[in-house]
C-alpha cells in the first residue's frame, strides 16, 4: 500500500524473540506427521492435515524464535496468556481452493470441504497461534495479500500503542517465489514456506533488542527478513521508508523488569529469567 | 485530553435496506430478509436460504459500466465508503483531511477465485494479476490519504475494525477514519463449505422462521451479506464542524478463547474478559447498560455460551437488561456481521425502540435472558453493547453511547 500523507509519531518497544524460517514445501509436508505441543493440549495430527502450509511455517518460526531467545516454555504454564497476535498470510487457503474447485465441479457442493473455513481464512493463523501459546488476548488476521507485512506493523504498532498488552507476537507468511500451483494444489517443489515472527514486549522489559518504529507503509517481506538475517552481526539495522522508519537496536545495558518465563541459557541450561 | 470518538457518518447496503433509514424501518418492522437463495444452483446444498443483496447499487458519481465490472465485494466496500464519507457531509472535503480505513473483509481473494474458478478459469492456480489490496483500491479510488488496513477476526471483523480506528484516531495517526465490515459470501462454494460444516440451518422449508437465536428449535445459522461502513472522528472535530453525532465508539473490548478454531469455549471466562474490557475501557457498569445486542447467531452451542456470558456479567441484572440477536433478521453476515449489529444499536438509540429476536417462539432455558421477543420495545437506549464472536476464537465487545 501506499501513503500520500506522513504519519508524525515514533512508537518504541522491545524486541523480545524473532525468527526468519524459509521451509520447503517437503519440510511442511512432513511436520504434519507428528503431533505439535507448546502451553496447551498438542494439536493432532488429524487437525494438523488441515493446516495450510504457511501456518505450519509459522509454527515453526515459534519454534525458533522461542528457541532463539532462549525461551523455554514448561508445557502447563501461559506465560503469553495476556498476549496478542496478530498474523498477515499472503493468499492463505489458495493452495486448498484449487483442489477444492475441482471437486466441487465434478461432485457439486458435497465436494467442498468443511475444513476451507476454518483453517484457511485470514483469521485461520492468528486463532491457531493463540490456541497453540494459550494466548487469550486479541488475535485477528490483517492484510491477506502481499502487501500485508505493512498492514501488520500498522495494525500492531497501534495496537500496542492503545491497549495495555504485555506483549504482541507479529506474524506474517508467504510462500515464495509464488509462481503457480499443480491440479492438487501444490506449489513447485523449489518454493519456500517462509514466515516472520516477531515478539513485542514493553520497552521497560529485559530484551536484546529495542524496536523503533515511525509508520510507514511500504515496509516488505524481503526487507524485514534481510532486516533480521543481519541483526546478529551489527549493533543497529535501520529500514528507511517513504514516510517512516524501522529499527533494530541492540540494548547496550539490560536493565528493567523481567518477564517470568523460565529461559534457557547455553551455560547454566534452565534458568528463571 | 479528551479523547472520545464519535461514529458521524453510516454507509450501509444490506438485504434490509440500502440506508439508514431503511434499514432502520426494516429492522423495527420485525421482519426477516431470509429467502430462498437466488442466483446459482442451490439442489445440492444442504442449506438453500440466506439474506442476498443481489444488486449493490452504483454510488452517485460513479461509472456505472466501470462499477458493474468490479467483484461484489469491491462494489460493496466502494459502495458503503461513499455512502458514509456522504452522510458525514466530509465527501467534498476529503481531500484536505487524512481519512483511514480499517475495514474488516474475510474472503478478498477467495472470492473472486471461487467467481473465476466457477466459469472454469485457473486464477487461483496463479498468483493474482493485480497484487493490490482492496482496501488500497478503494483509498485510491476515493482519493484519501490515510493508512488503509484489513482486518480479519471472523464474525467478530467489524468491532476489531471499529477498535483499530479508534486507536489511529487517539494517536493522530488520522483526521477521520472508515471503520466496518463487509462481506459477501453468499456464494455456491461458500455456502457449502459451511454447510458441510454443520454451521447452518436445514430449514429450507421456512426461510423467514430459521434463524431463530435463544429458541429451543435452533439448528445453525442463516447466511447473509452485506457490509456498514462508519465514519468516526475525534470529539474536538466533530464538535467543531457541527457533525451528527449518531453516538459516540465508547468501548472496545477484544479477547481469545484460545480453545478451537470453531467452537466456542465451554469456560466463559475468555468472552467475559472482552465484554469485561469494553466496560472497563467505557467506565460504565454492568447495570448502566441499557441495550444487548447479542451475538447469537442460532447455532445450539454458540447461544448458549453467551448467555451464560451474559448471566455471569450481568447477575442479578440479568432479568432487567434488555437483549435480542438481530440476526433472527437479518441473517449471519460473518465479517460484515459485527459492524451491522452495531448500527442496529445506533437504530435503538435514535428511534428509542429495541430491535426484537423474531422466531424465539420457545425460549431455551439455557438462554434464560431478558428477551426482546418477537415485536421491538419502546425504551431510550443511551448505552448499547454488541457482542461479536468469530471462528478462530475471537471474543469482541462494542459498546456505544448515545449522544
Amino acid at each position: 500500500m501506499t501513503l500520500s500523507n506522513p504519519i508524525s509519531g515514533q512508537i518504541r518497544r522491545g524486541l523480545l524473540a524473532h525468527a526468519v524460517v524459509r521451509l520447503t514445501v517437503e519440510t511442511v509436508s512432513q511436520m504434519r506427521c507428528a503431533p505439535l505441543q507448546a502451553c496447551g493440549e498438542p494439536f493432532a495430527v488429524s487437525s494438523l492435515k488441515h493446516f495450510d502450509e504457511q501456518t505450519l511455517a509459522v509454527l515453526h518460526a515459534l519454534h525458533e524464535a522461542l528457541r532463539g531467545a532462549n525461551l523455554h516454555v514448561e508445557p502447563g504454564t501461559l506465560p503469553f496468556r495476556n498476549w496478542g497476535v496478530l498474523a498477515a498470510p499472503c493468499y492463505l487457503g489458495r493452495s486448498a481452493m484449487v483442489p477444492s474447485m475441482s471437486r466441487f465441479h465434478a461432485e457439486g457442493a458435497w465436494g467442498v470441504s468443511p475444513h476451507m473455513i476454518p483453517y484457511r481464512s485470514l483469521h485461520s493463523i492468528s486463532g491457531t497461534v493463540s490456541q497453540y501459546l494459550k494466548i487469550h488476548g486479541p488475535n485477528y488476521g490483517v492484510g491477506g495479500g502481499p502487501g500485508g507485512l505493512s498492514e501488520l506493523l500498522l495494525a500492531g504498532f497501534s495496537l500496542l500503542e492503545t491497549q495495555p498488552l504485555p506483549g504482541l507476537w507479529l506474524i506474517a507468511s508467504r510462500i515464495h517465489p509464488d509462481t503457480g500451483l499443480d491440479d492438487n494444489g501444490r506449489p513447485p517443489a523449489d518454493s519456500s514456506c517462509e514466515a516472520i515472527v516477531l515478539a513485542l514486549v514493553p520497552e521497560s522489559v529485559v530484551t536484546p533488542y529495542v524496536v523503533e518504529y515511525t509508520p510507514t507503509p511500504t515496509v516488505s517481506f524481503e526487507q524485514l527478513a534481510e532486516l533480521f538475517d543481519s541483526l546478529d552481526k551489527v549493533p543497529e539495522c535501520r529500514l528507511l521508508c517513504p514516510f517512516g522508519s524501522l529499527t533494530f537496536r541492540r540494548k547496550l545495558h539490560l536493565h528493567g523488569p523481567h518477564l517470568s518465563f523460565t529461559a534457557m541459557t547455553a551455560a547454566t541450561g534452565r534458568k528463571r529469567l | 485530553m479528551n479523547d472520545r470518538v464519535w461514529i458521524t457518518g453510516v454507509g450501509t447496503c444490506t438485504p434490509m435496506g440500502c440506508s439508514f433509514d431503511e434499514f432502520a424501518a426494516t429492522l423495527l418492522s420485525g421482519r426477516s430478509t431470509i429467502e430462498r437463495v437466488r442466483g446459482f444452483s442451490i439442489e445440492e446444498h444442504p442449506c438453500q436460504i440466506a439474506g442476498q443483496v443481489l444488486s449493490v447499487p452504483c454510488p452517485e458519481g460513479e461509472d456505472p459500466a466501470a462499477f458493474a465490472q468490479l467483484h461484489r465485494t469491491e462494489q460493496m466496500v466502494r459502495y458503503c465508503c461513499i455512502r458514509a464519507l456522504c452522510d458525514s457531509g466530509l465527501w467534498e472535503k476529503r481531500h484536505r483531511l487524512r481519512i483511514g480505513i480499517s475495514l474488516g473483509v474475510g474472503a478478498e481473494w477467495m472470492l473472486p477465485w471461487e467467481s473465476d474458478g466457477l466459469r472454469h478459469y485457473h486464477a487461483a492456480w496463479q498468483p493474482p494479476v493485480t497484487q493490490t489490496s482492496l482496501v488500497e483500491r478503494t483509498r485510491l479510488q476515493l482519493g484519501i490519504s490515510g493508512p488503509a488496513v484489513t482486518v480479519s477476526a471472523a464474525c467478530a471483523s467489524g468491532n476489531v475494525a471499529i477498535a483499530q480506528a479508534r486507536a489511529w484516531l487517539r494517536l493522530g495517526w488520522v483526521d477521520v477514519c472508515l471503520a466496518g465490515g463487509c462481506d459477501m459470501a453468499v456464494s455456491p462454494m461458500s455456502l457449502a463449505a459451511f454447510g458441510n460444516l454443520r454451521a447452518l440451518s436445514r430449514k429450507n422449508h421456512n426461510p423467514t422462521g430459521a434463524s431463530r437465536p435463544f429458541d429451543r428449535s435452533r439448528d445453525g445459522f442463516v447466511m447473509s451479506e452485506g457490509g456498514t461502513v462508519f465514519v468516526l472522528e475525534r470529539d474536538a472535530e466533530a464538535r467543531r464542524r457541527g457533525a451528527t453525532l449518531h453516538a459516540e465508539v465508547a468501548g472496545c473490548g477484544l479477547s481469545s478463547d484460545a480453545h478451537h478454531l470453531v467452537i466456542p469455549s465451554p469456560d466463559p471466562k475468555p468472552a467475559m474478559a472482552a465484554v469485561q474490557a469494553a466496560l472497563l475501557d467505557a467506565c460504565l457498569s454492568p447495570s448502566e447498560v441499557d441495550y444487548v445486542n447479542a451475538h447469537a447467531t442460532s447455532t445450539p452451542v454458540g447461544d448458549v455460551a453467551e448467555a451464560r456470558v451474559l448471566t455471569m456479567i450481568f447477575g442479578e441484572e440479568t432479568r432487567r437488561v434488555p437483549v435480542s440477536s438481530t440476526k433472527s433478521m437479518t441473517g449471519h453476515l460473518l465479517t460484515a456481521a459485527a459492524a451491522v449489529e452495531a448500527l442496529a444499536c445506533i437504530v435503538a438509540m435514535k428511534h428509542r425502540s429495541i430491535p426484537p429476536t423474531i422466531n424465539l417462539d420457545d425460549p431455551d432455558p439455557e438462554c434464560d435472558l431478558c428477551h426482546v421477543a418477537h415485536t421491538p420495545r419502546e425504551q431510550p437506549v443511551r448505552v448499547a453493547m454488541s457482542n461479536s464472536f468469530g471462528f478462530g476464537g475471537s471474543n469482541t465487545c462494542l459498546i456505544l453511547r448515545a449522544a
